[in-house]
């Protein structure tokens, strides 16, 4: 509930520009919502029954989820009753089972208030509650298992909605209480749609704005696809881009992208096979300059694996050296030594 | 007067000596002060991420950022265990280092976090009424809330940092230093603004060891003893001062080309034990490799570290010892790589350390 | 025997009678024996005096050798004389406590101090070291000895702050009729996050002071006559810092394996058992140091009987261990399979793999075996790893993992098992002494940070890059400067470091050797964190203390210089405001300094080292200087002077201070008082 106040004094406070854009820009309702068209609508036609399941929101992050269901339960409610109404909590909320036990039972057990009669003219007014567990994936399993009576006993007055990245994490006997509704990768062409409008809401100057959209497309592939990582990055490269146009270049700066002669360079000393001139290669011009081993692998499996057109047994192998020291660095390893012992190995390879 | 790192410690932007497009970007930054987006600082130890930072700050809230003082914050775990916290302040902003608390990282920040997201609130009210802040432009509306060795936050901390940025963004900003970006989860990294910060380069770094040698009244026979420093330094630059203020001091600020460069202990041991093992590769030698192991672990040496700077040594080819071939350094490299790995995974350090040895010694052999 | 008479808390003088044993335990003896504390063999003899008597006698310290009780029990150290190491600040401390006995005793015979009631200037003994070395019998042993009553506080048991200041007062303050005067001793204090109990001390030593000062007892400020002990484990505890300064600091390490030996032997020869010296050593290597562990091994040895010694310190060592060794003997005449078998059974019965893999590893190049090159401890690494593995799932998985564990020793057995391999080895696994190391660095380190408001430092670069320059720097030997202002100028700026890292230099015991001396060096000690090097550790005791010395004055040197400056401009602003002021401020300072040495000689009743004097005075002189500056900037009224007269000479000397708003408040004032 807190939460939702917070919010509310968020928006209320449109007026200065503390505000990331990303918060700005939210979906205040399920029409604003891009690119989830099935998701949308389903949801939608649940809105006009009234009637709603328990809820399972999975997908990548930045394609949406929470802004879906904050700007349904808007919808649902309205301003006034949606204190009483909803229930967020997410991963900094203390979500231990006790919580579980005690807070989330609590909240479902309550007996809904009666809507004021305006708020029922204006909005649909379900009477459930919906209980909305953000980042869910993080709950520990006994939390989840302590929720799955919960669930089923208070399903008259309460509904639930689990948001994951992943939805593997999510145990089975919840994940089958639950519809599931997948949250896809933003498509290309909303994506940029929406955020040609910010930037023309925000009076940005973009190189090369209106011949095409590389820009956009450079942006949102180096997002991944998430939409809020591209607007925080267009938000931070309007920043300090105060004379001249926004440029490519500067939102791979932003990004930690490391730039492309240096990947070139790195690329030609490795097939060269000097093992010196590597290790000292990548000690001045990778490590010391700070660009992450995370993105040089990244960037490195583009090259060899999507762009170049060598043998498959070569890629084979390169993907596998690519993987196993990327495994290594998320069990939180030395990026110095590892980064060093894949172009090595990489360099045995031809 | 303290010592140079800290003497010649840029207290301002204008200040900052290398990496000018960096610096640019933070003026740019501070020139925006009412819309700081949460930072992300990252870069290789020692070119000066945390010095940028304080910069940043103290262009945008005044030099009182540096006036600093420590509080003692206590926190109860879910089990009801008590924990005490030193945490650094100043009237803008606070500091936290997640490697103090252990284990209990994720309580902590949230516990902080909401704190002064609450408490701040009262503080911008309170300012904002009597308009004293405003009027000098100082309209800090929001805490900044320094998170230092970010990458130490463990995947539970993080995870509750992501929704925190973005609740209480109203008041906070958050500015993470890190080492590297990799133990970063991605949620994090995409609500930050990522800022690379680069090792100077050798003539950047020259320069501004020629400054303090200036400054400081030392006599300087040739460049190559500075250039020395700064690769000794590995381009760190608060090792490469505290190197020359040390050798400057026991040389009577006459520095030869020649005096030779002093370097801390745990290093000369480990530059030693790289010589034993390439010298001598037998069951004795593992004996004496542990029972040097064991001091530096003793010493509070990082196994990490231990195994990094080994690795670089043994693949140095120095006179005296065996030819390292190319070989030798893909097996050595795949061995340390391997053994990185189980230190990072296990929890008892001889083993693996003592592990690499053995088995560097059985590839050197071969 | 006579009476004792002593001050109570309100003054009043009251004699008790002293309790009357039936055989007077040199508790009661040493205060009437007239060569006490002169000449040591007479004590000594006296003593075994005293300890012949007393084996003669049923109650006696060491009693008839008895079947059923434990000797751990039995052999508890009993008398100073009792205890094994350490023996140098066991002294100290004897030392400290005894010039208690002047004001709780009423005795005569003590040193006179500059304290009136001629008590220690320090009034907190804080005794520290690792656990289990017997920190708390020792203040027992010493507080009983001297005839205390002991009333132990324990920091994590009370938690209550009225209770635990109503007990203070009451054991501190209020004598109790029937028993001993009482001997506080505080344990654990570092232990609880509470600093309740420091709270308290601190109140009591600062109300103590402020009486010290009136040299009268008051309702408000009470004058402490009671000893207090204080004992920690870690001394670099954040939350001792402010009582640090009034603590009398005593380390105590574990005793040295000689001194063990002496103490086992005697035990051995009291008890009728006849031990090699080896069999002894052995004991003292399995039970690593712990003299309790000793005992009881010793005891445990006696009771089967077992006169040999190989045989017998197979059987008081723990299974794991004859497992490891087991583990790495090769026998011909069983079968290959069925050994195996045997093997696994053993060890999977025994579960303390953690235990066993830990003393394999430690044993395994020290064996023999057949290889080549190092492929065999090579190999064993990833086994070493698979096991930590295991281990590590005890935090994840509820241990679900360990049981795989007990694979690992029968890689041991089958790579390093060989036939050569027949005679028994000890095993001592340097892990937790490694632990203890780090502890003890980690406390140093985190000491330091902690009084350092940099937002740049962190612990690593601290400890890595940091501290091993300013070791360095400290260290460096300027003796062979010519250039004067340049050495100033250096000196300036090392003393500025000093302050800036809370650095001291002080004389501390540095290695625990039975022949230890007093040497200059750095405390918080970054040297034991920084150095490795065998030969610069040499130089701590050698070369260091001569370069710590010169920079020792050097540094106090500076911090009077700097004292002085900043009373400049308050002395400026004096001037305008009193006309009476007649001399010049710092003039009169310097003055001071010099007469306080001169007094300092005509006073010298106490014979100090040369450093200490000097430490002494440049203390003194900072302290009135502190106090003066102060005063005058609180309250800008004149000066009233008063003066103090020597007994022994003309010279008189004047003493300016501040005190209320008029002249109305004259007083006399004494040296002694002045030098609190």
């Amino acid at each position: 509930m807190s939460s939702l106040n917070k919010r509310q004094k968020l928006n209320d406070s449109n007026s200065n520009n503390t505000q990331p854009w990303v918060e700005k820009y939210r979906p205040k309702s399920l029409d604003d919502v891009y690119s989830q068209d099935h998701t949308v609508s389903v949801l939608k036609k649940n809105l006009q029954t009234s009637n709603l399941p328990h809820m399972l929101f999975y997908g990548p992050p930045g394609t949406g989820k929470t802004s879906t269901i904050l700007a349904m339960t808007k919808e649902l409610y309205g301003p006034n009753l949606i204190n009483s109404r909803i229930l967020e909590l997410n991963a900094s909320d203390e979500r231990g089972i006790n919580i579980v036990r005690k807070k989330i039972k609590n909240f479902a057990k309550l007996i809904i208030s009666k809507p004021s009669k305006d708020d029922l003219e204006k909005y649909p007014c379900p009477p459930y509650k919906i209980i909305i567990l953000d980042e869910a994936d993080s709950m520990t399993s006994d939390a989840q298992s302590a929720l799955r009576r919960t669930m089923e006993k208070y399903s008259n007055i309460t509904r639930f909605c689990l948001i994951c990245n992943y939805v593997t994490r999510i145990i089975d006997p919840l994940a089958s209480r639950c519809t599931k509704f997948r949250f896809k990768s933003l498509n290309n062409d909303n994506a940029i749609e929406r955020l040609k409008f910010i930037s023309k809401n925000e009076n940005l100057n973009v190189e090369n704005d209106e011949i095409n959209n590389d820009f956009y497309k450079n942006l949102l592939q180096i997002a991944n696809g998430d939409l809020r990582r591209s607007i925080t990055l267009l938000q931070s490269a309007s920043n300090f881009s105060l004379d001249g146009p926004i440029t490519s270049a500067r939102i791979d700066e932003l990004a930690g992208i490391v730039p492309d002669v240096v990947i070139t360079n790195l690329v030609d000393k490795i097939s060269n096979k000097n093992l010196n001139e590597i290790i000292e290669f990548t000690n001045n011009n990778i490590v010391k300059l700070g660009y992450s081993a995370s993105a040089v692998i990244l960037q490195l499996h583009d090259y060899y694996i999507i762009n170049s057109n060598s043998d498959t047994k070569f890629k084979n192998n390169v993907s596998y050296l690519l993987f196993d020291i990327d495994s290594k660095l998320t069990n939180g390893s030395n990026e110095n030594i590892q980064l060093i012992t894949l172009l090595l190995n990489i360099s045995q390879l031809y | 007067m303290s010592l140079w790192v800290d003497k010649y410690r840029p207290k301002s932007l204008n200040e900052l000596s290398h990496n000018d497009d960096l610096t640019t970007l933070l003026q740019s930054l501070s020139s925006y002060h009412k819309d700081l987006p949460h930072l992300l600082l990252y870069g290789p130890n020692g070119v000066g991420k945390k010095t940028r930072c304080m910069s940043l700050l103290q262009s945008i809230f005044g030099s009182n950022v540096y006036r600093l003082k420590i509080d003692i914050r206590n926190f109860t775990t879910p089990s009801n265990r008590k924990l005490e916290l030193n945490v650094i302040n100043s009237q803008y902003h606070i500091e936290i280092t997640p490697s103090d608390m252990g284990n209990n990282d994720r309580i902590v920040i949230q516990e902080l976090l909401k704190e002064i997201a609450q408490m701040e609130q009262v503080d911008f009210q309170s300012s904002s009424g009597n308009g004293g802040a405003a009027s000098t432009g100082l309209a800090h509306r929001f805490k900044c809330v320094i998170i230092n060795e970010a990458d130490c936050l463990s995947r539970d901390a993080q995870a509750a940092l992501r929704r925190t940025m973005e609740k209480y963004s109203r008041n906070i900003r958050l500015i993470m230093i890190s080492n590297s970006l990799s133990p970063i989860i991605s949620p994090i990294k995409s609500r930050c603004l990522l800022i690379r910060c680069p090792s100077p380069s050798d003539e950047e770094h020259l320069a501004l060891l020629k400054k303090i040698v200036d400054a400081e009244n030392v006599n300087v026979e040739s460049d190559d003893i500075l250039k020395k420093i700064v690769k000794e330094s590995n381009n760190n630059i608060r090792t490469s001062v505290l190197m020359l203020e040390s050798m400057a001091l026991s040389n009577e600020f006459n520095l030869k080309s020649t005096s030779p460069i002093i370097k801390p202990d745990w290093l000369n041991t480990i530059i030693k034990l790289s010589m034993k093992i390439k010298k001598d590769r037998s069951v004795p030698c593992i004996v004496e490799c542990r029972s040097i192991i064991y001091d530096l672990l003793a010493h509070c040496i990082p196994p990490k570290i231990i195994l990094q700077e080994l690795t670089f040594q043994l693949l140095k080819n120095y006179n005296n010892s065996i030819k390292v071939t190319d070989e030798n350094i893909l097996d050595i490299m795949s061995i340390s790589s391997t053994f990185d790995e189980r230190l990072a995974l296990g929890n008892k350090p001889i083993f693996h350390l003592e592990g690499f040895i053995a088995k560097v010694m059985l590839a050197l052999d071969n | 025997m006579q009476d004792t008479t002593f001050r109570s808390a309100d003054g009043k003088l009251i004699s008790i009678p002293l309790k009357r044993t039936k055989n007077s335990l040199p508790s009661a003896s040493w205060k009437n024996e007239p060569t006490y504390g002169i000449n040591i063999n007479n004590l000594l003899d006296s003593i075994n005096q005293n300890e012949n008597q007393s084996t003669h006698s049923s109650s006696g310290p060491c009693p008839s050798p008895r079947h059923d009780q434990l000797w751990v029990e039995k052999w508890r150290p009993h008398r100073f004389i009792d205890l094994v190491g350490n023996e140098k600040f066991n002294r100290r401390l004897l030392t400290w406590l005894r010039q208690w006995s002047s004001v709780v005793f009423q005795s005569k015979d003590t040193e006179p101090s500059i304290d009136f009631l001629n008590r220690p200037v320090k009034k907190i003994l804080l005794i520290h070291g690792p656990p289990g070395i017997g920190k708390t019998s020792i203040a027992h042993i010493m507080a009983k000895q001297l005839g205390y009553s002991i009333v132990e506080i324990n920091a994590s048991n009370e938690r209550n702050t009225q209770q635990l200041k109503l007990n203070l007062t009451n054991s501190l303050f209020h004598d109790n009729l029937f028993s001993n005067p009482t001997c506080l001793i505080a344990d654990e204090i570092d232990g609880a996050q509470d600093s309740g109990l420091i709270k308290l001390l601190l109140e009591i030593l600062h109300s103590d002071k402020r009486a010290t000062l009136t040299r009268k007892n008051s309702k408000k400020n009470k004058l402490l006559k009671r000893p207090i002990v204080a004992i920690c484990n870690n001394i670099y505890s954040h939350s001792l810092e402010r009582l640090k300064p009034f603590c009398e600091i005593i380390p105590l390490r574990k005793p040295l394996d000689s001194a063990i030996i002496e103490r086992l032997q005697l035990i051995a020869q009291k008890e009728h058992l006849s031990l090699s010296l080896q069999a002894l050593k052995d004991i003292i290597i399995s039970s690593q140091g712990d003299i309790r562990n000793c005992i009881n091994n010793l005891q445990f040895n006696a009771n089967t009987n077992a006169r040999d010694p190989s045989v017998s310190h197979k059987d008081f060592n723990n299974t794991w261990f004859k497992i490891v060794n087991s583990i790495f003997q090769k026998n011909l005449h069983l079968d290959y399979k069925l050994q195996f078998q045997n093997l696994t059974k053993t060890i999977s019965l025994n579960g303390n793999f953690e235990k066993i893999i830990q003393g394999c590893h430690t044993l395994y190049p020290t064996m023999k075996y057949s290889d080549i090159s190092l492929q065999k401890p090579a190999l064993i690494s990833d086994w070493l790893y698979f096991h930590d593995l295991c281990q590590n799932s005890l935090f994840q998985f509820n241990g679900e993992l360990l049981r795989y564990s007990s694979i690992v020793p029968l890689v041991f057995w089958l790579n390093f098992s060989d036939l050569s391999n027949k005679i028994d080895q000890l095993i001592n696994i340097p892990d937790f002494r490694i632990k203890e190391l780090q502890n003890y660095n980690n406390n140093i380190c985190n000491s330091i940070l902690s009084n350092l408001k940099s937002p740049f430092i962190n612990s690593l670069s601290l400890q890595l890059q940091l501290l091993p320059h300013i070791d360095n720097l400290l260290s460096t030997d300027l003796s062979g400067l010519k250039n004067l202002p340049l050495k100033n100028s250096i000196f300036e700026k090392l003393s500025s470091i000093l302050q800036l890292y809370n650095l001291q230099i002080k004389q501390l015991y540095k290695d625990s050797g039975p022949d230890s001396k007093l040497i200059l060096s750095i405390e918080p000690p970054i040297d034991d964190l920084v150095i490795l090097d065998e030969t610069r550790k040499r130089e701590i005791i050698t070369k260091r203390p001569s370069i710590y010395n010169q920079l020792l004055a050097k540094h106090e040197e500076i911090k009077i210089k700097q004292k002085q400056l900043s009373s400049v401009p308050i002395k400026r602003k004096l001037a305008e405001t009193t006309t009476t002021t007649t001399s010049d401020q710092s003039s009169s300072k310097r003055q001071k300094l010099s007469t306080i040495d001169f007094f300092k000689s005509q006073y010298n009743k106490i014979s100090t080292t040369q450093t200490e004097t000097t430490n002494t005075t440049t203390n003194t002189t900072t302290n009135t200087t502190t106090n003066t500056t102060t005063n005058t900037t609180t309250n800008t009224t004149t000066n009233t002077t008063a003066s103090s007269a020597t007994s022994l000479s003309d010279i008189r000397i004047w003493v300016r201070y501040t005190e209320g708003f008029s002249n109305a408040v004259r007083k006399n004032v004494t040296w002694e008082s002045l030098w609190e």
